[in-house]
């Protein structure tokens, strides 16, 4: 039994997040709990918490590379 | 006799005169043979004396008159040293006072030099502070914008990404 | 801003924006499962690199250290107060790094590479704080002398640039302003200096830089520096990040001399960790390697072959010892790694003899291939003269009569001993050591009071120095002393 935390915005929608679910459940095994956590402060895209490894999609920190990448 | 005596002359005047003209004669030729000799032993002596002394001074005179020469060539000697002096002391002034004015000439240009290097670098700093404003405001802007603009497309898209990644690796 | 400018921006900024792609980001996280006594267990992240840098909430760090089956074990860097049971923990991926490079000249930092005199610090190049050691065909033999400017060294126990010499003694004895005085020495000589203070009070470390800055010596000296409230964690880092500095510049090709002041606070240090993580302690609760903590930091001290560059790192490495043992256990690994050690005494030290080194145990195992030449020619029979002083002082405290030969022999160890102390921060140049030392070969101090000779020895090098100022440019900048300067000193010498 796994447990799996995921952050979305509120701009996701219900079915893109069963859709995520769906998928991971696939790859990594059908025992997966999820748990649903909200965050505006990811600006959209999600955080997937799961085993040990965390899947930063949010498009907060591709806005924190993108300032990186401008300043090198 | 009787003429004489009328006029006063007496023998024994008379007699009185021979003794004493007698007696200066004999008088005379005794300080002669006494006297004479010393005494003008005595004025050779002093005319002597005064001579040397005489050519003493002569001799002090010429000396001194000598010594004034060679004081006269020193002081010429002297004038030349010190206008040589003159020279060799303006000649160091006016190299130093090159250098110096070389050494100051120097200075300034590093001075400004440094000065735009300076200035070059505050407008560097400046120039990468104002990036940095743009950046900022840039992604402030975006971040604003995009709060509003992702809508649930946006958000498939990147589920869609994520689930094709695990795909792959799970075949691989 | 005029146009021109906001254009290239636009088009700066648009190329950039262009030549983006979208990176998600993937890492490890682990959990803290227990905290305390500066030692943090983190539960998950697994294969983790050991030493690797684990970032904790609030951008505090930690080292992993103990690498476990279900979890790590690391010492934490800052204060411990902000992380709590629960934080998530994520690993970097790099070790210990610190920056390198020029931009250190003149600067105090810590051993995390934070700048800690105010101002910021803008680095280009980082290395690792662990680096292996140059191998044994990278070297050449250690020829170059490096000059302390303190003529008890500088003659008789002389360090050449490569050099590991360990100053040893009890507590104040003078090593720091040994250590000190070499690298006010350096000035002017292309050697940069890294003085590394380890757990040492806060107000020490001032004094320290504020001697630096008074002796025009910042310029060329990189100070790395944790003090006594640091954590045990980076009190062990300090010397190999300082050791990584200096390699940034003998990477360079430079000459580098690095002062671990002291290295028996870093083994304390390092045994504080040990046992926090629960290692077995072995002598003197010392964990078992101990040794390999201070062989490793002073096996990078190098002389490097002219194909890489020519470069070396000569390292004084300082301990202290408690009441003169020097046979205690972390004084005799360390003795057993360097290349000689200066040992001071606290009975020198008192009875007016300073620097209070003591030539019999004192020992420099690479000797006289590091000497300038002019000293090779002044300085060889000054050990044995001491030593045979020595000796025959014993005998002259039960008030014997001694025979002439005997009395002489007395008289000149008086006069050398007298000749080699030295005032602090009065760095000896080569000529002024030169003249000093044959002026007393040859017998010129014998008629004078012992309390007088290096009043007369200071006098005889301003005279040489006024009537003959080319021997002094000679010497000091060839190393040399030829025979015929040689004779000409005799000469004057005797003369004065």
């Amino acid at each position: 039994m796994r447990k799996a935390i995921v952050k979305i915005t509120h701009t996701m929608s219900d079915e893109t997040y069963k859709q995520l679910c769906d998928g991971v459940s696939a790859r990594f095994g059908t025992d997966t709990e999820f748990e649903k956590v909200f965050d505006e402060t990811l600006v959209g895209g999600f955080v997937l918490k799961l085993d040990g490894i965390v899947y930063d999609y949010s498009v907060r920190t591709q806005l924190k590379n993108i300032k990186k990448h401008i300043s090198d | 006799m009787d003429m004489l005596t009328s006029l006063g002359i007496t023998k024994d005047l008379i007699a009185d005169l021979i003794i004493n003209i007698g007696s200066i004669v004999v008088l005379f030729v005794i300080v002669k043979k006494l006297a004479y000799k010393p005494i003008k032993k005595f004025m050779d002596a002093r005319a002597e004396r005064l001579a040397a002394q005489k050519a003493e001074a002569e001799a002090l005179s010429e000396e001194a008159n000598k010594r004034l020469d060679e004081y006269n060539i020193l002081l010429a000697e002297c004038d030349n040293a010190k206008s040589e002096a003159i020279a060799q002391g303006e000649a160091i002034a006016h190299r130093e006072s090159e250098q110096i004015i070389t050494e100051a000439k120097r200075t300034a240009e590093e001075i400004i030099r440094k000065a735009n290097e300076k200035a070059q670098e505050d407008y560097k700093k400046t120039m990468g502070e104002a990036d940095d404003y743009i950046v900022n405001l840039t992604m402030e802007a975006s971040s604003a914008l995009l709060k509003r603009a992702v809508n649930d497309d946006d958000n498939k898209k990147i589920v869609e990404e994520f689930l094709k990644t695990i795909d792959g690796d799970k075949n691989a | 801003m005029s146009n021109d400018i906001y254009k290239s921006k636009s088009e700066y900024l648009k190329s950039k924006l262009g030549s983006y792609t979208f990176e998600p980001l993937v890492y490890d996280y682990g959990t803290v499962k227990s905290v305390g006594d500066g030692v943090a267990r983190v539960e998950g992240l697994q294969n983790r690199l050991y030493g690797e840098l684990l970032e904790f909430k609030n951008d505090v760090f930690g080292m992993a250290l103990d690498l476990e089956e279900n979890g790590v074990g690391a010492v934490l860097f800052d204060s411990a107060d902000s992380v709590i049971v629960g934080d998530s923990v994520r690993g970097t991926g790099r070790v210990a790094e610190i920056p390198v490079g020029n931009v250190l000249l003149g600067r105090v930092i810590d051993p995390i590479g934070r700048a800690l005199d105010g101002k910021p610090l803008e680095a280009k190049e980082y290395l690792p704080a662990e680096r292996p050691a140059p191998t044994i065909t990278d070297r050449r033999p250690v020829k170059t002398p490096l000059e302390t400017g303190i003529l008890a060294i500088d003659s008789m126990v002389p360090i050449g640039r490569g050099q590991r010499e360990l100053i040893i003694g009890d507590r104040q004895t003078g090593k720091t302003s040994i250590a000190l005085d070499a690298i006010f020495n350096q000035k002017d000589k292309d050697v940069i200096c890294v003085y590394c203070a380890i757990g040492q009070k806060a107000s020490n470390i001032a004094h320290v830089i504020e001697q630096l800055k008074k002796n025009g010596a910042m310029p060329y000296t990189v100070v790395v520096a944790s003090t006594a409230s640091d954590s045990p964690a980076t009190q062990y880092l300090a010397p190999y990040c300082a050791c990584s500095v200096a390699e940034g510049f003998m990477n360079m090709g430079k000459d580098v001399l690095v002062i671990y002041d002291d290295l028996s606070k870093h083994a304390v240090a390092y045994r504080a960790m040990s046992l926090l993580l629960h290692r077995p302690p072995g002598r003197e609760a010392y964990p078992g390697d101990v040794f390999y903590l201070h062989s490793r930091l002073l096996e990078r001290s190098a002389c490097l072959k002219q194909e890489l560059g020519g470069g070396s790192i000569t390292a004084l490495p300082i301990i202290e010892t408690m009441g003169g043992n020097i046979s205690a256990y972390i004084p005799t690994n360390v003795i057993s790694i360097t290349d000689g050690q200066i040992y001071l005494e606290t009975e020198l030290f008192h009875s007016g003899i300073r620097p209070a080194v003591n030539t019999g145990l004192s020992v420099s195992r690479v000797g006289r291939s590091a000497q300038h030449d002019a000293m090779k020619k002044v300085s060889g029979t000054l050990r044995i003269e001491l030593s045979q002083y020595r000796e025959m002082a014993v005998f002259t405290r039960f008030g014997s009569d001694v025979d002439e030969a005997t009395a002489k022999l007395l008289r000149r160890g008086e006069c050398l001993t007298e000749l080699l102390k030295q005032g602090k921060g009065e760095p000896m140049s080569l000529f002024e050591q030169t003249v000093t030392l044959l002026a007393y070969r040859e017998n010129v101090f014998d008629n004078i009071p012992v309390k007088g000779v290096r009043e007369k020895a200071r006098e005889l090098i301003e005279k040489v120095r006024a009537a003959h100022p080319e021997y002094e440019f000679e010497i000091n900048n060839t190393g040399k002393l030829t025979d015929d300067i040689e004779e000409q000193l005799k000469r004057f010498l005797g003369e004065h």
